[in-house]
């Protein structure tokens, strides 16, 4: 279907009225932060904006209450990443032990590549464990293409600490609790 | 062996009756006999008979390779039979059927054999709600730990929670605990809280491999998969169980945490580590090979493979890989090269090459077709032509002695005796006495047979093609960077003369091609042939040609090759 | 592997009538179609439990609580206490259907004109024999009855049972081995405080899920019938159970005999 643009009016040929609007809105801003004490412009990067709460930044790894890892690199978010901004190098037979109880898998390498993150928040949606939020930084920077690629320490460095539910404990001490069952063999 | 399995369907056998069921109301004739998991033929049950019908019946402890156990309960299902009148005749409906009386209790489909007249309901809100009772039942003390499950992806208790599971669990109770990463064996771990009891493991163990390691101990819901005391889950086949485990409990220490299989791109190919040929997937994710699994080839392997070909992937990826075309200077000097500049100064080479002058040393881990290149260059020169062979113990069941994938296809081909190295001290002779002046080496190093470092210096002109280094290939005075089975197309030839044909999974390293490629190449060189230039051509030309191959082609290899005699 | 035969002692008595009388004869025993004799294994709350051989169906299960040769009637009450009462009664081994006290069936009976007719009779009243315990919804079974006066607690009752079948389930067939120990589990927590009204709702839906054919043998049956029946007819008690916990624990009172993941509730609470 082709819509016809509609024909301008007189006024709007002359684009007088139109400058001349733009030129009140400028005046009155000026006006008020001349007088009115209301500035309406911010001193980037001393001075910075406040997200609101569900603000998507940037998305980071976080540890439990008890300063563990919490990611299992169970590779979802990697799977689920639309630009392939994460790489997770899972630990292997032979990797390090995870460095919480019960839970045998602790990511070897966990890099996001913030070039390509477009803080669509699918990682977050997808982690089964409540590792990785999007947290509120909105402005990284880096002087390579390399720094801009977090790794895992980074990324945990950043996310600080966002408690849960902690169940890899949780089954563990359920497990320990077992013998108080009755019907046992 | 207890297993017909790698042995040839017959084909003479005796036609069998067939027998009219219904599966959901679709009429079908099946068989009246069906071979069982030795291959014997017995009476058809109705999970064969839903399988005819294209029907699928959900199961966990049901194998087709397997004894039957019917102990998971999954594939219950609601049927009936013709209703029979008090003279023992079929009643009859108004409308000319017969009347049928459906059963009031369900039947396992893996264990309940047909009857004429037969219907399977396999969709009725009934075998529906039973099936969502048995999926509660397994999942309350499952322990949910997909995230750190290597079976996650592939899981049949996954598979089946999408179909007939809850959204939420209504079970409130803690859940049973049991040992948590048993160490089974050299090659198993062992999840316990995973198991869901379908004891597939153990009849593998005790019924296809023959050694009866593993059992269940406790009774009831504390019922445990365990080694027996004091003896270790090690044989070489212990890896299927991590096939066939239909939930994550045992896993594969060697791919334990290696990668999330969705990841895994999944080539259809061939082992290499016998002459069995075992039909293989490759699991590969970004040019790296992670595992290889077993296909299902009813004439070779049926679904096993064993762990000693299993494991043997891991020099595929080694760094030291050859990935560059060298040649050596008049100086003696090696130096970086390109194909083309290499292949031509091969060709004038080998052109000027007086009759009987050149030596041929092939691998028999090469494929049909590259033998068949190799074999019109010793055509035209009139060339010595031989393989080393290797043999190592072999099992009853589906290890080889014969470590080669595809001696017969040499010898078929003329590359080598039925002695295979028997010509190899010919060589070295002429070689000594200065007859043989050139040597084309695939794959070998000669110099730990009877061709060592000393004849080899005597050449002059010695061309190897390999994956590896090693010492022949250090004096190569043209070195050709070839490809592993993974990184090209081609067909090996098994002991039993099964021609199967195998896919590539991931890119050859650096300059390194396909041998066929620049064999080709080589050869339209040398002698003018042409007309292969794609892995298919190339096969339908040698089938033409080398008389035990007559009739076959490519496309009608399928997936699970074809017998040729031997 | 050679074959063994078990044999029951109940067996081992008939064959000695058998033997003694001839199988004519002993078939002459009992009612038509219940014939010979069988072995009542009385227990519970009656004065005189111990084994009786009866002709079958000669004996009403009336008789058996409260005839002076058989159980003679049920126990005394304490002390100061008013005469107790039946509440139920398992008649046929614990894996049969209980009766409640009261309760009325309607069985075909032969009458004296020899037409069958139909004839309301008590739970008491119940002829002991395989037919007319089948056609009152429960089974004669292993022949064990089970006498349980007003001091039961029922939910008590059906919890140990369901101990029992937990135990007792070989695991080879799913349904059976976690059935059996979920109801269990359920019944522990309704009877260690943790009982919830829904309860009983809970623990037939998961009995329901286990026989009619879906495990291998009948232990399914076994270990579902008793929490069917129990639930069925005695469902006020384990609602009015499962309410009381629930208000108990909405007051912030926990019973002290608490059950694992109660106490793992208050071990992550700090």
């Amino acid at each position: 279907m082709i819509v016809n643009r509609k024909p301008l009016t007189l006024a709007e040929r002359l684009y007088l009225p139109a400058i001349v609007g733009g030129f009140r809105v400028t005046i009155r801003h000026a006006l008020r932060s001349l007088f009115g004490g209301k500035t309406v412009t911010m001193e980037y990067p001393e001075q910075k904006w406040a997200v609101p709460p569900d603000y998507r930044g940037a998305p980071y790894l976080v540890k439990d209450q008890d300063g563990h890892t919490k990611c299992v690199s169970c590779q979802l978010c990697e799977f689920v990443c639309p630009p392939k901004a994460i790489k997770i190098i899972p630990p292997g037979p032979a990797g390090e032990l995870a460095d919480r109880p019960n839970a045998e898998k602790m990511p070897h390498e966990f890099e996001i590549n913030f070039l390509r993150c477009i803080y669509c928040g699918l990682c977050q949606e997808v982690c089964p464990e409540e590792a990785i939020f999007l947290l509120k930084d909105y402005s990284l920077t880096g002087l390579s293409r390399e720094e801009m690629v977090y790794g895992k320490e980074k990324l945990l460095a950043l996310g600080g600490v966002h408690g849960g539910i902690q169940k890899w404990k949780h089954k563990l001490e359920e497990a320990k609790e077992q013998e108080n069952f009755p019907v046992k063999v | 062996m207890s297993n017909t399995a790698t042995t040839e369907t017959k084909p003479a056998a005796p036609a069998i009756e067939k027998i009219k069921v219904k599966v959901d109301g679709r009429e079908l004739e099946v068989p009246k006999l069906m071979p069982d998991w030795q291959g014997k033929l017995v009476p058809t049950t109705m999970i064969q008979a839903c399988e005819l019908a294209k029907t699928d019946v959900p199961h966990y402890c049901y194998h087709p390779k397997l004894p039957v156990a019917g102990n998971c309960r999954m594939c219950l299902v609601e049927f009936g039979t013709p209703a029979l009148g008090p003279d023992r005749k079929p009643v009859i409906n108004p409308d000319g059927t017969p009347k049928i009386a459906k059963s009031p209790r369900p039947a396992i489909a893996c264990a309940t054999p047909i009857s004429p007249g037969m219907e399977i309901y396999t969709q009725t809100p009934g075998v529906k709600q039973m099936r969502e009772g048995v999926l509660e039942f397994l999942l309350i003390n499952h322990p949910l730990d997909c995230p750190i499950c290597d079976q996650a992806g592939e899981c049949k208790l996954q598979e089946y929670s999408v179909d007939y599971g809850q959204s939420a669990s209504r079970f409130v109770e803690p859940k049973v605990h049991k040992p948590k990463a048993v160490d089974l064996g050299p090659r198993i771990v062992l999840d316990d809280e995973r198991c869901i009891l379908c004891t597939r493991c153990i009849r593998f163990t005790k019924d296809i491999a023959g050694d009866d390691a593993l059992g269940i101990v406790n009774r009831g819901s504390y019922n445990t998969l365990t080694a027996y005391p004091g003896k270790v889950f090690d044989n070489n086949y212990t890896l299927n169980t991590v096939d066939i485990c239909p939930v994550g409990a045992l896993t594969s220490k060697d791919f334990r945490f290696q990668m999330r299989v969705w990841f895994l791109k999944e080539t259809k190919s061939i082992c290499t580590s016998c002459a069995t040929g075992c039909n293989i997937i490759v699991g590969s994710r970004e040019e790296k090979v992670y595992r290889y699994t077993p296909r299902e080839n009813d004439a070779v392997n049926a679904c096993w493979m064993c762990d000693h070909g299993r494991l043997n992937y891991k020099w595929i990826g080694r760094a030291d890989r050859l990935a560059e075309v060298r040649r050596q200077t008049s100086e003696g000097r090696s130096e970086k090269t390109t194909w083309t500049v290499a292949l031509n100064e091969i060709a004038e080479k080998l052109k000027k090459a007086p009759h009987g002058s050149v030596a041929i040393v092939a691998s028999a881990r090469q494929t049909n077709e590259e033998f068949w290149l190799l074999k019109k260059l010793a055509d035209k020169f009139g060339a010595l032509t031989d393989s080393i062979g290797y043999f190592g113990e072999g099992d009853k069941l589906l290890l080889n002695v014969d470590r080669t994938p595809n001696r017969t296809g040499a010898r078929l081909i003329g590359i080598c005796q039925a002695n295979v190295g028997i010509k190899m001290m010919v060589i070295a002779d002429s070689i000594k006495v200065g007859k043989v002046k050139t040597l084309i080496v695939f794959g070998e190093d000669v110099t730990k047979s009877s061709l060592d470092a000393e004849l080899l210096g005597k050449l002059d002109t010695l061309i190897v093609s390999d994956i590896l280094p090693n010492e022949t290939t250090k004096r190569a005075h043209y070195l050709l960077p070839g490809c592993a089975h993974v990184e090209k197309r081609g067909t090996f030839t098994n002991i039993k003369g099964r021609v199967q044909k195998f896919m590539k999974a991931v890119e050859a390293p650096g300059d390194a091609r396909p041998e066929w490629e620049f064999l080709h190449d080589l050869v339209y060189n040398v002698t003018g042939q042409d007309g292969f230039l794609t892995i298919e051509g190339l096969f339908n030309e040698m089938a033409k040609d080398v008389p035990a191959f007559n009739g076959l082609t490519w496309a009608g290899l399928g997936d699970t090759g074809v017998t040729v005699p031997t | 592997m050679c074959p063994t035969i078990v044999n029951n002692v109940e067996t081992l008595c008939d064959v000695k009538h058998i033997v003694a009388l001839g199988g004519a004869e002993y078939a002459k025993l009992g009612t038509p179609n219940n014939t010979g004799t069988r072995i009542v294994s009385l227990s519970g709350h009656v004065k005189r439990p111990g084994y009786y051989e009866i002709e079958t169906g000669k004996v009403t299960i009336g008789q058996l609580i409260n005839d002076p040769a058989f159980g003679g009637g049920l126990r005394e009450p304490e002390p100061g206490r008013p005469p107790r009462k039946l509440k139920a009664v398992i008649p046929g081994g614990s894996s049969a259907k209980v009766f409640k006290a009261g309760e009325k069936f309607k069985l075909k009976r032969k009458g004296p004109d020899g037409q069958m007719v139909e004839q309301e009779m008590d739970m008491l009243d119940l002829p002991y024999d395989f037919d007319s315990l089948i056609a009152a919804g429960s089974m004669s079974g292993s022949s064990a009855i089970i006498v349980m006066d007003d001091s039961v607690d029922i939910v008590e009752a059906l919890a140990n049972i369901a101990e029992f079948y937990a135990h007792e389930s070989c695991g080879q067939c799913t349904p059976c081995r976690e059935g059996s120990l979920w109801m269990s589990k359920a019944l522990h927590r309704l009877t260690h405080g943790e009982g919830r009204a829904s309860d009983a709702d809970y623990l037939v839906k998961i009995a329901d899920n286990i026989p009619g054919g879906r495990t291998i043998c009948a232990f399914g049956e076994a270990c579902s019938w008793p929490v069917q029946s129990f639930v069925a007819k005695f469902k006020d008690e384990f609602i009015a159970k499962g309410k009381a916990d629930e208000e108990r624990r909405a007051q912030g009172k926990i019973d002290p005999d608490t059950t694992p993941s109660q106490q793992h509730e208050s071990a992550t609470a700090h």
